[in-house]
């Protein structure tokens, strides 16, 4: 019996461990290369601040840290076709449509930089995965925000569409003509209003 | 700023370091693009066929910011052949080399290349739209502006 419930052991241990191993493995080359037509024409680092703060009997240990997240704003030049440009040359003039501006997020900094740290009696200092874990943690709060706050967008594709307009004014200008620049919205179909 | 994005790349890559007696193994979500400063480009406009000539590419990578970019499994003490617990500031050179070495690897698999190529032909076809001439795009470095650093 004893021979038998060790045996059952090992093979549980076993394969306990085959089990953590396939999920490392897992974690195999990957690669993705996507072509693109996009102008990208404003970018923002949003900044971020994690703080780990513990106490108990053995003492304290209070770290600060922040990293930065980059935004961009662009247009997919891909659904710009001809028919957005509708050339009078009579006088001289351009209504240029542009397809709407989107902002995504594209990387963070690999690093923190470290704001404040404070550890005390018998506590560790932070390590490579306790400063890894805080960034997940503000990572994921980062994402959240992004997606709930609208005047993140907001300000970056504003931005965006000033340079849009005065790049497109200065490039048609250049050739002889005055441009009015809009955006079509996102949600919205090519033959309705347009902003 | 303006800039033509000609590809989005995303990668998650195992890195395998030795920084200073140290080995370390970790894996890393990275997500970048190459892009092309077309705010100032170098266009000639006289005759029937606008020139314009691709300019150097700028290759931007960073961690991603998906769940667990950053995963770091392991460091060895190679004096002693054993695992021990590492810097933060060892592994924090191991991220810097991690995204220059993925730089690199850009130039060499063609990637560069390919993204110069589309990108002349994304900024040739904007061009035709806006000139309504026919417009010709050259390359003076199809490998890569930066080709050579990273030989």
């Amino acid at each position: 019996m004893k021979v038998k419930l060790l045996k059952g052991c090992v093979l549980a241990s076993a394969l306990t461990m085959m089990s953590s191993c396939a999920k490392t493995d897992n974690n195999g080359l990957y690669q993705e290369i996507k072509s693109v037509d996009k102008m990208v024409f404003a970018k923002m680092s949003i900044t971020k601040t994690v703080v780990n703060n513990q106490e108990n009997i053995l003492g304290r240990r209070i770290a600060g840290y922040s990293y930065d997240t980059y935004a961009r704003a662009y247009i997919d030049l891909s659904s710009f076709q001809v028919d957005d440009l509708v050339f009078d040359d009579k006088t001289k003039t351009v209504k240029v449509i542009l397809p709407p501006v989107n902002a995504e997020l594209i990387g963070r900094d690999c690093e923190m930089r470290e704001a404040y740290k404070n550890i005390t009696g018998l506590r560790w200092d932070l390590d490579e995965k306790d400063i890894n874990s805080l960034k997940e943690e503000g990572n994921k709060s980062m994402r959240d925000e992004w997606e709930s706050n609208p005047m993140l967008k907001a300000h970056l594709i504003d931005a965006a569409k000033r340079k849009a307009r005065k790049y497109f004014e200065e490039i048609f200008e250049n050739s002889g003509y005055m441009a009015s620049i809009e955006f079509k919205n996102s949600k919205i179909d090519k033959d309705e209003k347009v902003d | 700023m303006v800039e033509l994005c000609s590809i989005d790349f995303y990668n998650e890559i195992p890195i395998k370091d030795t920084i200073a007696n140290w080995e370390f193994f970790a894996t890393q979500k990275q997500r970048g693009s190459i892009l092309f400063d077309i705010e100032n480009l170098d266009i000639n406009n006289e005759g029937d066929t606008i020139k314009i000539v691709l300019p150097p590419e700028i290759v931007e990578i960073m961690e991603s910011t998906d769940d667990e970019s950053w995963v770091s499994y392991d460091s060895k003490d190679l004096r002693t052949g054993r695992w021990a617990k590492a810097s933060a500031e060892l592994w924090s050179q191991v991220k810097k080399n991690a995204l220059e070495h993925s730089k690199a690897r850009l130039y060499e698999d063609g990637t560069i290349e390919r993204a110069r190529a589309e990108g002349a032909i994304n900024l040739q076809e904007l061009m035709e739209k806006v000139y309504r001439k026919p417009v010709v795009v050259t390359d003076p470095t199809p490998k890569g502006a930066h080709y050579n650093d990273f030989k």
